[in-house]
């Protein structure tokens, strides 16, 4: 069931009915159960991992909260480990056979296993290791109600594509069950609205384009063709993503609960650490909090830092997916920050830090920071090491200025991001459409956003959320 | 396990609320819009809903209140091949060809039913038929739901999407309903990327296409004669490459086999449809008359037989009058067709004036 599909709406429908309709205790199993059914709708098999992931959590969580001294590692290691083990043996275990059976000239062919990747395992993971980690630094009391732990790990909306839920932010709603007020109602609406949108107006545009760019073709070798295809595929990639977000956190809080924000334009940042803190912001706090500060963050001198850095920037990378070229595109953006790093203490050094921040670099910083931001996602996007280095020749060619011209069509892809990305920057007309609007003004700005998405949508093919396969 | 009913209301109130005020709202536009009719005005008239408001606006053109009026309906075959003014010749009776290139009998019958609801009355409803088997099923037609968006409404929202056989058509019937604004998405993007071209096609090309029309005299191009045996071309030197292929696509089609499940399903479909318009004529005091169209430049020369199952499925329709299944026989020749398919002018006139007489000669009781 994805969230562009009539299936999808009639479903979440009727949850929300069904839901407003019982009382605390067999909503929250509704919503657990109307979860699984959910995830059922990819395979039925993947639910069985998913209450089986849910149990063994579960119970680490009371072990390690029971445990102390070096008991209370030893089980967090074993909760880490065993959602750790769990994403090596269905995401990676092939990865690491082929690999290795590459590098030692062998055929893999027996060692391989027949095995799916179920849909959103690495999220799921992500939540389990939290909430382990989250129980042993005592920050969070475990979890006793075993209807709260499994919605935790399992609320729909969340499930597949995130955003990561950290245990802290999701644990204490499970308490009270507030009542849909109108301003969460128009909240949720106005979210879903602008995350179908993003995905169906936006990014399915700007997929084929990528598609065509780096799937080959008449144009392969060419350089405008390609920066239209990155431009292409750097644009999809945040439509997609963020119109899901957008979606999954207004379906939440629609049902009565709040998600964090994942997504602060990132494409206006002018360097890559605010980058980072704006892209997939749930994410970056994970890689954080449960990677970069247990590895010694920055408090072991500066070349640990640095060390530090790129294990978290590669790790975090690969986490996306079974490739070498995922983990490219992480160690490149580990050397961006380390870069970024030297950067600012040169400006430092020089005293001209200040000059730097000026309003009117600002265009010129937020520029660069998107060219290498796209460039980074020459690698994520290319299907392997071949294709990424012929994209990133096509990439330092000579550009055919008069293909430009004759396909002028073209030069909408960086005009349409910009527009996008400067409309309503301060979320004046969001903020009053929720506060302070009437509900027939509400209405009619729903109504044409609605029409809108009837027009301009595309919905010819379906082309799946990017971040599904992650 | 369910709560109090004031809170279930106090918790369903507001979304309930947002949700149905901007549905209701966002159905009001796309009515005004769309199933209004305002937007046909302005669709592409040489798209799927265009055609069909071509064939409304040739309608309102050549209908004389007054004068008695067949009304001919069918698919390209009748366009290229059936002229008005060549059947209605000499004659008091006036034919007026509606017929809409890539049709079926689906889209007759409420392209008919729009007809009767605007007040046009008729003597007779013409209807040409192929009586050749298709490979394709009829019922899931995919160029119905947009030719018939400009003819359904939300009356026929539980009738329209059941006459489709295939989920996924029945899915895009039901879309064509409930989400006109998306069923003319092309239609309305192409608008709105160039608006003047639009204004140019509706209100400079297209009064002049409708006046035309029925002047049109037919093509002029015929398919060339091939030498059979036994089914096969004996020689093609004589024939020239671009009429080769023409005459080699047209003959694969022929030789294809056809699933008698699908020839069974579409001889329902032409039973009930001819069934509906013969009612839906009757009412208003018209016959529905079935003229056989010729089935292509090759059938004389391959001795290919009707399909039997067609000629009962018109046969079995009450009120309805077919016309002797080998009145046109004599015209399965390449000197009457352009392609594989269509009449040329000859085969146009010749289809035109013997349908034409055979028709006035059944109203008029002669026959």
């Amino acid at each position: 069931m994805l969230f562009d599909t009539l299936a999808y709406w009639l479903f979440f429908g009727a949850t929300l009915v069904l839901l407003a309709c019982l009382r605390d205790r067999p909503a929250k199993i509704a919503l657990v159960l109307a979860s699984y059914v959910f995830y059922s709708g990819w395979d039925v098999r993947f639910c069985l991992l998913l209450a089986a992931s849910t149990a063994v959590n579960y119970g680490f969580g009371l072990w390690i909260e029971s445990a102390a001294g070096a008991a209370r590692k030893r089980a967090l290691l074993a909760a880490v480990s065993f959602n750790l083990g769990l994403l090596a043996v269905f995401k990676y275990y092939n990865f690491f056979i082929e690999s290795m059976a590459s590098l030692l000239g062998i055929d893999p062919a027996g060692a391989l296993l027949n095995i799916v990747l179920p849909v959103g395992i690495s999220f799921v993971t992500f939540e389990g290791v939290a909430y382990a980690t989250d129980v042993y630094r005592r920050q969070l009391p475990a979890v006793r109600s075993k209807t709260d732990f499994a919605l935790f790990i399992a609320f729909f909306p969340h499930l597949v594509a995130g955003p990561i839920i950290r245990p802290m932010d999701f644990f204490p709603q499970l308490g009270t069950r507030p009542l849909l007020t109108s301003e969460d109602s128009r909240w949720g609406l106005r979210e879903i609205l602008k995350g179908l949108f993003k995905k169906v107006a936006l990014a399915n545009y700007f997929a084929p384009i990528a598609d065509a760019c780096f799937n080959g073709g008449s144009y392969a070798g060419a350089a405008v063709p390609a920066w239209a295809g990155v431009l292409a595929f750097s644009l999809q990639i945040y439509f997609d993503f963020s119109g899901y977000t957008d979606i999954a956190r207004g379906c939440a809080r629609l049902l009565g609960y709040r998600f964090p924000a994942n997504f602060e334009r990132p494409y206006l940042s002018a360097n890559i650490s605010d980058f980072w803190r704006r892209w997939h912001i749930s994410l970056s706090f994970w890689l954080r909090d449960y990677l970069y500060v247990p590895l010694g963050g920055n408090r072991r001198g500066a070349r640990r830092t640095l060390l530090n850095l790129l294990i978290v920037m590669g790790l975090g990378g690969l986490w996306h997916g079974a490739s070498w070229n995922f983990a490219i595109w992480g160690l490149y953006h580990g050397l961006l920050l380390i870069a970024h790093r030297g950067w600012q203490r040169v400006l430092q050094a020089s005293g001209l830090q200040a000059a730097g921040a000026r309003p009117l670099w600002q265009p010129l910083w937020i520029g660069c920071t998107f060219v290498l931001v796209s460039l980074g996602w020459v690698p994520f996007r290319a299907a392997d090491f071949a294709a990424t280095r012929s994209m990133l020749v096509a990439l330092a060619s000579w550009p055919q200025l008069d293909f430009a011209a004759q396909h002028w069509g073209i030069w909408l892809i960086p005009l349409a991001s910009l527009i996008w990305c400067r409309l309503d920057r301060q979320r004046r007309c969001q903020d009053w459409l929720v506060e302070r609007a009437s509900l027939p003004t509400v209405a009619a700005i729903g109504a044409i956003a609605l029409l809108c998405l009837e027009i301009f949508g595309q919905f010819e093919t379906q082309i799946p959320f990017v971040y599904f396969q992650f | 396990m369910f709560d109090r009913s004031d809170r279930i209301r106090a918790r369903l109130r507001a979304p309930l609320l947002l949700a149905g005020v901007v549905a209701l709202l966002w159905f009001a536009v796309e009515s005004l819009v769309y199933r209004s009719g305002a937007y046909y005005a302005l669709a592409a008239p040489e798209s799927n809903a265009g055609a069909v408001v071509n064939a409304l606006l040739m309608l309102e053109g050549q209908y004389r209140p007054g004068v008695r009026t067949v009304l001919v309906l069918g698919d390209s075959r009748v366009a290229e091949g059936f002229s008005g003014p060549l059947a209605g010749a000499g004659s008091e009776l006036a034919f007026i060809n509606m017929a809409v290139p890539g049709s079926t009998p689906r889209t007759w019958y409420y392209l008919l039913r729009e007809i009767e609801r605007r007040g046009y009355r008729f003597e007779a409803v013409l209807v040409g038929m192929l009586y050749r088997p298709v490979g394709s099923l009829l019922s899931d037609w995919p160029l119905a739901p947009s030719q018939d968006v400009a003819l359904i409404g939300v009356s026929d929202v539980f009738a329209y999407p059941a006459s489709y056989a295939g989920p996924a058509m029945r899915t895009r019937a039901r879309q064509a309903l409930l989400f006109p604004a998306l069923t003319l998405r092309s239609d309305t993007l192409d608008l709105l990327q160039s608006p003047r071209q639009r204004w140019r096609q509706l209100y400079e090309f297209r009064p002049g296409f409708i006046s035309y029309v029925p002047l049109y005299p037919g093509r002029e191009q015929r398919m060339p004669q091939l030498p059979f045996s036994d089914g096969t071309v004996l020689d093609w030197s004589a024939v020239g490459a671009a009429e080769r292929a023409l005459a080699q696509t047209h003959l694969a089609e022929l030789a294809a086999p056809i699933d008698p499940a699908i020839r069974a399903a579409n001889a329902r479909y032409l039973t009930q449809w001819l069934g509906a318009m013969a009612e839906l004529a009757a009412r208003n005091d018209a016959r529905l008359i079935v003229f056989p169209l010729p089935r292509g430049p090759y059938q004389e020369a391959l001795g290919a037989t009707v399909d039997p199952s067609l000629v009962q499925a018109v046969a079995s329709v009450a009120g309805a009058i077919a016309l002797p299944v080998d009145l046109l026989q004599s015209l399965e020749q390449p000197a009457y067709f352009f392609d594989g398919l269509h009449a040329n002018r000859h085969g146009r006139e010749q289809i035109s004036a013997v349908v034409g007489a055979r028709v006035r000669a059944a109203l008029d009781g002669r026959d």
